[in-house]
């Protein structure tokens, strides 16, 4: 039994169902903060019906510093997914993807090209659940994590920057079919 | 603001800029002192004072201090805001937060209103007012504005809103004019549209309110079906406050009819929040209005014949469906009829059952439900629907999580306490086999189905193969069922929370801690178990396992406030030593406690609600200082200053003085303390009409507003007359006098707070913890009424009374603890369980001896200066004042010979035989299924507390 809605700074107080979650981070209250502050139509929370948070999802628009208008890399007004978390006990149950529809319609609101995030190379269930929501891999971001996920032996991870356009691009100038032959550097990532 | 050395302001030389930089500050000094008086400009002058203030001598670091002081009482204009900021930069830490109203707001309304058209500084200064919580410098409409100009600017913001939402009105009437521009200032986005509601409900009139419901554009229904719904939200809470259920059930109507779009059933229309308002709703006005039943069950029809139904949204119309038969259908008809489900409502729950039973959710979601149904309804459930769902074989998950929901039931069941009258006596009845109990609950029925919960967790154990969901989302939630009827058996339904464990009451927890710790190991960092498993472990006097499994679920930052209590609260009386700041563990264990309020709580407001201000956001304006000021009151901020104090008294370390300590100075007695503790993770099965089961294992009620300020004055009583000054330090006879002054002034400030806090409900503390502030509050009392003695008045007797009652009390405190003569592992296990005790008698003991001891020796200085013998105290008192000392160190010298002997008995070779034979001695129902390796685990937990415990100092 579960509702949607934006974000509460006191819905942190409800946060443990998902926090308590060993792949879910928890970060300084001024981080969910910035995100309440500037992008609050961007942080949508699932609710059970106890009041316990069992989902959310933070979201933000930016582009890149007008100073890099000119390089290859600079990204346009578009959205970013900072952080998606469902609560173990709420999965499969589509309330992720439901986060993500609402992410991206208050994209659409804000007028943003494209939804793009980040996310590990080797996190195939991740990869898996975007590409279903229609986003695709736009470049590859090399040695962007500082230790692998699942391989001890390596010091550093691929992430995959994947995108979806939003309404603005109609014609899908922001997303490319081939896009895991695109390498990139952190360096070229702000 | 920032504490980190600014840069000072483009255009200063270079010279200056690096001794700045550097802290050269005489040479600072010298150059800006030329500068001022060659460039005749004030921010040198303001560079100077500032330098001045980084000197080490005492009387200089107050120059900038004493410099803005000095501006505000002139009335003098620093017309260069970065003057201004360098100023507060050099007074933080200096200047009381309080005081930026009165100091640096003043100045920054003096320089913006100096340069009105300087947007940029207009914007620096605005900036810091709000960081600082200076709204009346701000000029924002607050309590802190004068109520008349309150009304000025709510009056004035209404009406500009207001136009604004008219020019949005009339662009919206008239949109297919495509030649008209849409006017500049108009409501548009949803922030704008919340900051109209917010406005229109505080300054303006129902009427107001009933015209912006009824806008085209801005009414709750009008804006939910843009995906709208913190209007529409906000528009039902308002209308549930008055009471006004038609309005709430035409606005959820209006919301949920127009919210399926070509058949295709909506998100916004299956808000399961917004069905059970409508229902709520209809269920108050069924009686006036017959028709909204049906309205309900026709939009229900409607939705529910939609096509491509996600299985969410058909999950919540489903459980709408439900909820609406369990609301608003017949009641007082029998569930169960023949043997077969009878009522409607247990027909349409089982229907729901039948589609959604495999969900993890499943049992949460409906648990409020079956609890409605009769006791027969509740029972063809448990022991007969739900079996029959779940026959096949356990390996299969769907199988398995299927019998784990009938358990489940059946444990609901089984732990409904049910009363009847059999003539004037009420008693209690077993809800499963209807037979008269003396127990809070049927320990036949619990132990039965202990026995039954038991095979299914073995046979999955045993079978071959290996499924991993099974033993990963079934698994554990069995075996915290096992565990939690051995705890009801331990408890009888519910614990006296405070009470040390008797051997009984212990082994079975020591059972249930054995099996969780297995299962924990098999699921590392599986909440459920690891809260259930702190819990117990603290319990216990186990809190060096309790830390490493808290450890591992990364309890930290913002969650640490809602989480907190559950590992800290009284952690210092059970194992001081663990939190040590002296050990790297235990500082790394009580920063994460406390680093977050030190963080997040650095400025008055964060510097986030600027950027909420310069994003637009104005529901986060309101949103983030509500947020913020509840920070500051929480119980668990007062609750880390109060452990940390604790500790370092214990364990003889050094202090910070507590009056310099925002969690302590921040908080008056006024201050009302809240207390949020997130119990969302922790299971939830027993039925409403018993307690919950984490809080029977709390070793004692929550913190709350009373016991948290209690805290907080007995450790100010303790810092008064504990502090001693440094040996090198010579005090002169006046400042003895000042100390004396300070020492009876602060006593008196005690006494008349502790009486505030002491009076109220048993249940908010435990048993010694209310022994223990009220010896503190009796012997502060004590003492004012020893310093104002009297001869000539007849006190004598009530100083008589309160040395008794504090004799009474440390008796009291002294029964608390169960110990007994003999050494036997029940003595042990039941000492291990009773440090929370034996430390409120140790801290009991230091205020008594504390208290008599300043007592005695005021009474002895009083003597040598009044030799007449009319000012000290009656010789009879005296020698009582020295009994109560007496009984205090002979209670002192018992509890560490208690520790002692425990040091023996847990580090002992055959403690762990010993131990292993107690815990298998006699039948119980967990034997076949917990193993023995998560033993030394506990037995090593209890001995690092007990070495811990050496390190206490006792007197």
């Amino acid at each position: 039994m579960t509702t949607f809605r934006r974000f509460r700074p006191d819905d942190v107080n409800k946060f443990s169902k998902c926090n308590l979650d060993p792949l879910t981070e928890t970060y300084e209250l001024s981080f969910y903060l910035q995100y309440y502050a500037k992008w609050p139509s961007l942080f949508q929370v699932c609710e059970d019906s106890e009041g316990n948070i069992v989902g959310y999802i933070m979201g933000k628009v930016e582009s890149s510093p007008d100073a890099y208008k000119f390089s290859e890399h600079y990204l346009p007004w578009h959205a970013h997914i900072t952080a998606l978390t469902v609560a173990p006990e709420a999965r499969r149950q589509g309330i992720g993807k439901i986060l993500v529809e609402q992410l991206e319609a208050a994209a659409d609101v804000h007028n943003a090209w494209f939804m793009d995030l980040f996310v590990r190379s080797s996190n195939a269930k991740a990869i898996a659940f975007y590409k279903e929501l229609g986003y695709s891999v736009f470049r590859v971001v090399k040695d962007y994590y500082g230790e692998h996920a699942t391989d001890p032996d390596k010091d550093s991870e691929d992430a995959f920057d994947m995108r979806k356009s939003m309404k603005r691009d109609t014609k899908g100038e922001h997303v490319r079919d081939d896009g895991e032959k695109h390498e990139v550097h952190p360096e070229d990532v702000w | 603001m920032n504490r980190q050395r600014p840069r000072l302001k483009n255009g200063v030389d270079l010279q200056l800029q690096s001794a700045f930089q550097d802290g050269n500050w005489p040479v600072v000094i010298r150059l800006a002192e030329k500068r001022a008086k060659t460039l005749n400009d004030q921010y040198y002058e303001a560079v100077k004072i500032c330098a001045e203030s980084q000197l080490d001598d005492p009387a200089a670091k107050f120059a900038a201090v004493a410099a803005v002081w000095k501006f505000v009482k002139e009335g003098s204009t620093i017309k260069d805001v970065d003057a201004i900021d360098l100023m507060e930069w050099a007074t933080t830490n200096l200047l009381d937060q309080d005081d930026f109203a009165e100091t640096l707001g003043p100045l920054r309304v003096r320089a913006v209103k100096a340069a009105p058209k300087d947007k940029v500084a207009a914007t620096r200064c605005l900036e810091s007012c709000l960081l600082h919580w200076d709204l009346a410098s701000a000029q924002q409409m607050s309590p802190q504005a004068s109520p008349d100009k309150r009304k000025l600017y709510g009056t004035l913001a209404q009406k500009q809103i207001e136009r604004a939402a008219q020019a949005t009105e009339q662009a919206e009437a008239g949109s297919n004019d495509t030649s008209a521009k849409p006017p500049a200032r108009r409501v548009k986005t949803e922030e704008e549209t919340l900051l109209l509601y917010d406005i229109v409900e505080t300054h303006g009139t129902p009427q107001d309110f009933l015209k912006l419901i009824s806008s085209p554009v801005f009414s709750p229904a009008a804006q939910f079906c843009q995906g709208r719904k913190e209007v529409a939200l906000r528009a039902i809470a308002k209308f549930k406050q008055d009471g006004d259920w038609l309005a709430v059930f035409n606005l959820c109507r209006d919301c949920l009819s127009d919210c399926d779009a070509d058949r295709q059933l909506t998100l916004l229309a299956s808000d399961i929040a917004v069905w059970r308002h409508i229902i709520d709703a209809a269920g108050h006005i069924k009686d006036v209005d017959p028709e909204s039943t049906s309205v309900v069950q026709q939009l229900l029809a409607k939705l529910l014949s939609s096509e491509h139904m996600r299985p969410m949204y058909r999950r919540n119309i489903l459980l709408a469906r439900v909820l609406s038969v369990f609301n608003l259908g017949h009641s007082g008809e029998s569930d169960v009829v023949d043997g077969r489900p009878s009522s409607l409502r247990l027909r349409e729950l089982i229907h729901y059952l039948n589609d959604q039973y495999t969900s993890p959710a499943c049992f949460s979601d409906v648990k409020t439900l079956m609890e409605s149904l009769d006791s027969n309804g509740l029972k063809y459930l448990a022991f007969e629907h739900l079996p029959r769902l779940s026959e096949g074989d356990s390996k299969d998950f769907k199988v398995a999580i299927t019998r784990l929901l009938a358990l489940k039931t059946q444990y609901l069941l089984l732990t409904h306490r049910k009363t009847k009258f059999r003539g004037q006596n009420q008693q209690l009845q077993c809800t499963v086999c209807e037979a008269t109990v003396k127990s809070t609950l049927c320990n036949v029925c619990l132990s039965r189905f202990s026995e039954a919960s038991v095979t299914f967790y073995d046979s999955v154990m045993k079978s071959d193969g290996e499924n991993t969901k099974v033993n990963t989302e079934v698994l554990p939630e069995l075996a915290i069922l096992i565990a939690f009827c051995s705890l009801n058996l331990a408890f009888d339904g519910s614990a006296q929370t405070g009470k040390p464990l008797e051997p009984q009451e212990a082994r079975h927890l020591i059972h249930a801690t054995l099996l969780l710790d297995d299962q924990l190991a098999q699921n590392p960092g599986h909440s459920q178990l690891s809260l259930v498993l702190t819990q117990l472990h603290i319990r216990l006097g186990s809190a060096y396992r309790a830390a490493d499994i808290w450890d591992v679920i990364g309890v930290k930052r913002t969650i640490i406030d809602s989480l907190g209590p559950v590992f800290y609260d009284r952690l210092s009386t059970i194992a001081p030593a663990l939190l040590s700041s002296y050990d790297s563990w235990g500082s790394h264990l009580m920063d994460l406690l406390q680093s977050h309020y030190q963080i997040s709580l650095k400025l008055k407001m964060p510097r986030r609600l600027v950027d909420a201000f310069e994003s637009g956001s104005y529901s986060s304006v309101m949103g983030i200082p509500k947020y913020i000021d509840r920070l500051r009151m929480s119980c668990t901020r007062a609750m880390s200053l109060a452990e940390a104090r604790r500790i370092e008294r214990l364990l003889g370390q050094t202090s910070h003085e507590l009056e310099s300590d925002p969690r302590f100075n921040e908080v008056d007695d006024e201050a009302n303390l809240i207390q949020t503790i997130d119990y969302g993770s922790f299971p939830s099965w027993n039925s409403s009409t018993i307690r919950p089961m984490h809080l029977n294992l709390r070793l004692g009620p929550a913190p709350s507003n009373r016991r948290c300020h209690l805290s907080m004055l007995a450790e100010a009583f303790h810092e008064l007359l504990a502090y001693k000054p440094p040996a090198s330090y010579k005090a002169s006879a006046g400042s003895l006098e000042y100390d004396h002054i300070y020492v009876i002034e602060t006593l008196a400030r005690l006494s008349n707070s502790f009486p505030k806090f002491l009076a109220g409900p048993d249940d908010e503390m435990t048993r010694p913890e209310l022994l223990y502030f009220e010896a503190t509050s009796l012997t502060c009392t004590l003492m004012s009424l020893c310093v104002d003695f009297d001869r000539s008045s007849d006190s004598s007797d009530a100083l008589s009374q309160i040395t008794n009652a504090l004799k009474l009390v440390l008796e009291n405190q002294r029964s608390q603890i169960l110990h007994q003569r003999e050494s036997s592992i029940d003595r042990t296990i039941t000492m291990l369980g009773s440090m929370h005790n034996i430390t409120m008698l140790r801290d009991t003991t230091a205020v008594i001896k504390l208290g008599a001891q300043w007592i005695l020796n005021h009474n002895e200085r009083e003597k040598t200066r009044d030799r007449s013998g009319k000012s000290g105290l009656p010789k009879d008192l005296a020698s009582q004042l020295k009994e109560l000392q007496t009984a205090a160190d002979a209670s002192i010298k018992e509890g560490q010979g208690w520790i002692s002997g425990l040091k023996t008995e847990v580090m002992s070779r055959d403690f762990e035989p010993k131990l292993k034979r107690w815990l298998l001695d006699g039948e119980h129902d967990l034997k076949s299924i917990f193993s023995m390796n998560s033993l030394p685990g506990l037995i090593d937990s209890w001995q690092s507390n007990v070495k811990g415990w050496q390190q206490v100092k006792w007197a």
